[in-house]
């Protein structure tokens, strides 16, 4: 057995039925092990590197399990930055598996050698350079508990091809070895007794439920912990589904495009819970007036999120579902009457709404789309406009059925993450929302998916526009646009016929509803639609960057906006 | 004008990378390290690393997320004013 033959081994002990792969010179045994171990595991060949990195991104979004990329070294390891920044920044478990030149051509920039070990560093949970071939199932084993333990990441193996080429004397069964490495943290009882008090005294209390919650399989202790307090819920953007979004408890999403009733609750809550969100500049706006009334509380797993974008009464380090429990045991049930119905007037006087007036809005098709699969989808969007539109329209009842790029924005996502989904899902429903300028970035991802007869359905979201950066010009920037008109994109439909999937055209509201449904009939291969929607419509409630959320505009304003100082 | 100055000691893994992933913590901040030594003494499991660095802000955020790092085991901070330049 050589060590490439070790390695796959190791991947099929730990669990993996997938590994996204493209291959090259360095990764040849590597590839080569695949065929000749015998191994289930599934190579799924994409098309790109980035690609690879955004399905395994998906799958394990969708799956809560690893997924796994195998690329060669240089290009194809520089071509996975983006999917382990994008994985890194939202807490995505990944393990990537790069080809690396011979050991002694290390240095010497041989063909095709990339520092990879180095160029990685800042963008995953932890990397390594294999040096001995005995060493790899060991390795592999830590890569699997770092990505999974504690705060999930990405992690990196750099394989020289002497290495997995070498004859493997080792043992399988190698235990890890990470002395400096802790990710258990006993919950402080202290600490859950002091917002057990304050919560008591509360009159105005508010959850606000992020990513960590999913991750730690928490969405049931919220539901109890929200009902047995009458306390609502409002979510970040990769929060959805922390509590089903149909709950009556539930706000929906806050923050720079969130909910006004979710924005307004945040602002005149007297006690706020955060757990498992990281307080992003996203959701508070201007730091120093976020939730100025309310007592704070945070629970997070990570100790360098606690006190670092917003000073807390009380921080608790500690696994969500843990400290949830803790909370429950420690607390009486309570009635918030009043504070509900207030907040329910919010709901009626600040609704998520759109106007047909003008034609077909991407609003008017994400909510068909939610109608017509009952809100059971998996969903996976791409950056931009109609990321935003997509979290205020499709409610999400159930965890890991929102996949959606957060802290890392990254165009080019939603299509591949929604391959890997159904890959982790083959049979429920998966739709990807994505841009006419995001779908770019990756659609040759079709050829994977109809090579695969994925029954998924992309919606592209055409208004020939870079939406948001258009509207942030024509907000703060004096309507000037630069750079962002699409005029000139491809027949996307005829594209996807090329490659073998079907294109359904929506040219306006009076094919809308009919086209969709004849997209959602057809389940033996991928489906892309693609709507002609309003131009240039924005994005409201819209809280300017860097701004308090007091500040949100919920309705276009009729003069300019100053540009904003804060956070990009 | 008043100098912060902050002595870091580590205690890491003897690890290749190392000193990287602690460099690049105080890197993507734009803070420059005054000076660095690290070894190995004999008889422990653990690398020593001192560094010193000076007025960077938000001292706490760099002491948990150098204890994040994987190879990381124990961070320890001491600050104290140089008023020395006056
Ligand atoms: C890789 C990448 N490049 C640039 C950006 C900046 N950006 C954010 S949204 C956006 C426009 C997206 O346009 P489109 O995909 O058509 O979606 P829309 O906003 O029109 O719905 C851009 C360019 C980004 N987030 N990611
Ligand atoms: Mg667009």
């Amino acid at each position: 057995m050589d060590g490439a033959t070790a390695l796959i081994k190791t991947l099929e002990r730990q669990g993996v039925e997938y590994i996204f792969g493209y291959s090259g010179g360095a990764a040849i045994p590597i590839f080569d092990a695949i065929v000749t171990s015998g191994t289930a595991i599934k190579l799924i060949l994409v098309r790109h590197e980035q690609g690879a990195a955004h399905m395994a991104d998906g799958y394990a979004r969708a799956s809560g399990k690893p997924g796994v990329v195998l690329v060669t070294s240089g290009p194809g390891a520089g071509n996975v930055v983006t999917g382990l920044m994008t994985a890194h920044m939202d807490s995505v478990p990944m393990i990537v598996i790069c080809g690396q030149q011979i050991r002694q051509m290390l240095g010497f920039d041989a063909f095709q050698e990339a520092d990879v070990f180095n160029m990685t560093m800042p963008v995953v949970k932890h990397n390594y350079m294999v040096h001995e071939v005995n060493d790899l199932p060991r390795i592999v084993n830590e890569a699997f508990h770092l990505a999974t333990t504690g705060r999930p990441g990405p992690v990196l193996l750099d394989i020289p091809k002497d290495v997995s080429s070498a004859p493997f004397t080792g043992s399988l069964d190698a235990p890890i070895d990470l002395p400096a490495y802790t990710h258990r943290h006993s919950v402080s009882k202290t600490h859950i007794a002091a917002i057990a008090a304050a919560w008591q005294k509360a009159k105005r209390p508010l959850i606000l439920a992020g990513h960590g919650v999913l991750i730690a399989q928490a969405a049931p202790a919220v539901r109890t912990l929200a009902e047995a307090m009458d306390t609502p819920v409002t979510t970040t953007l990769l929060g959805k589904g922390a509590l089903p979004e149909t709950h009556r408890l539930a706000l929906g999403m806050l923050g720079m495009h969130g909910t006004a009733y979710a924005n307004k609750a945040v602002v005149e809550c007297d006690f706020l819970l955060n757990v498992g969100s990281r307080f992003d500049d996203r959701i508070i706006g201007d730091p120093a007036q976020f939730c100025p009334k309310a007592f704070k509380a945070h629970i997070d797993i990570d100790a360098a999120e606690l006190h670092k974008m917003i000073a807390v009464d009380v921080a608790v380090r500690g696994d969500a579902k843990e400290s949830l429990e803790a909370l429950t045991a420690a607390l009486q049930p309570a009635r918030h009457t009043t504070w509900n119905k207030h907040l329910d007037g919010y709901r009626r006087q600040y609704p998520l709404q759109y106007s047909d007036n003008e034609g077909l809005t991407m609003q008017h098709l994400i909510d068909r789309v939610y109608h017509i699969t009952g809100g059971k989808a998996v969903v996976a969007t791409d950056v931009g406009q109609h990321q935003m539109w997509a979290a205020q329209f499709y409610k999400i009842d159930q965890p890991r059925n929102w996949l959606s790029s957060g802290g890392a924005g990254t165009m080019g996502y939603g299509f591949p993450a929604a391959i890997g989904a159904q890959f982790a899902r083959p049979h429920e429903p998966v739709v990807a929302f994505v841009g006419d300028g995001g779908f770019q970035m990756t659609l040759y991802e079709l050829a994977t998916a109809c090579i695969n007869k994925l029954p998924l359905k992309i919606i592209v979201l055409n208004n020939h526009y870079l939406g948001m950066v258009r509207q942030w010009q024509e907000l703060f920037y004096d309507n000037r646009e630069s750079g962002v008109n699409l005029e000139g994109n491809p027949d996307f439909c005829k594209l996807a016929e090329a490659y073998g999937a079907r294109g359904i055209h929506i040219t306006g509201l009076d094919d809308a509803d009919a086209k969709l449904r004849e997209a959602f009939a057809i389940t033996d291969r991928p489906v892309v639609i693609n709507a002609e929607v309003v131009k240039t419509s924005n994005v409201f409630p819209m809280v300017p960057p860097g701004a308090p959320l007091t500040n949100m505009i919920i309705t276009p304003p009729a003069t300019a906006l100053d540009k904003p100082t804060g956070s990009t | 004008m008043t100098t912060m100055l902050y002595a870091i000691t580590l205690e890491v893994r003897d690890a290749p990378g190392v000193l990287v992933r602690v460099a690049q913590v105080f890197a993507r901040r734009g803070c420059n390290i005054s000076s660095v030594h690290v070894e190995h003494p004999a008889e422990t499991p653990w690398s020593h690393m001192s560094i010193t660095v000076q007025n960077v802000a938000r001292i706490d955020q760099i002491h948990h997320q150098l204890e994040k790092l994987v190879d990381v085991h124990r961070v320890t901070i001491n600050h104290h004013q140089d008023t020395s330049h006056e």
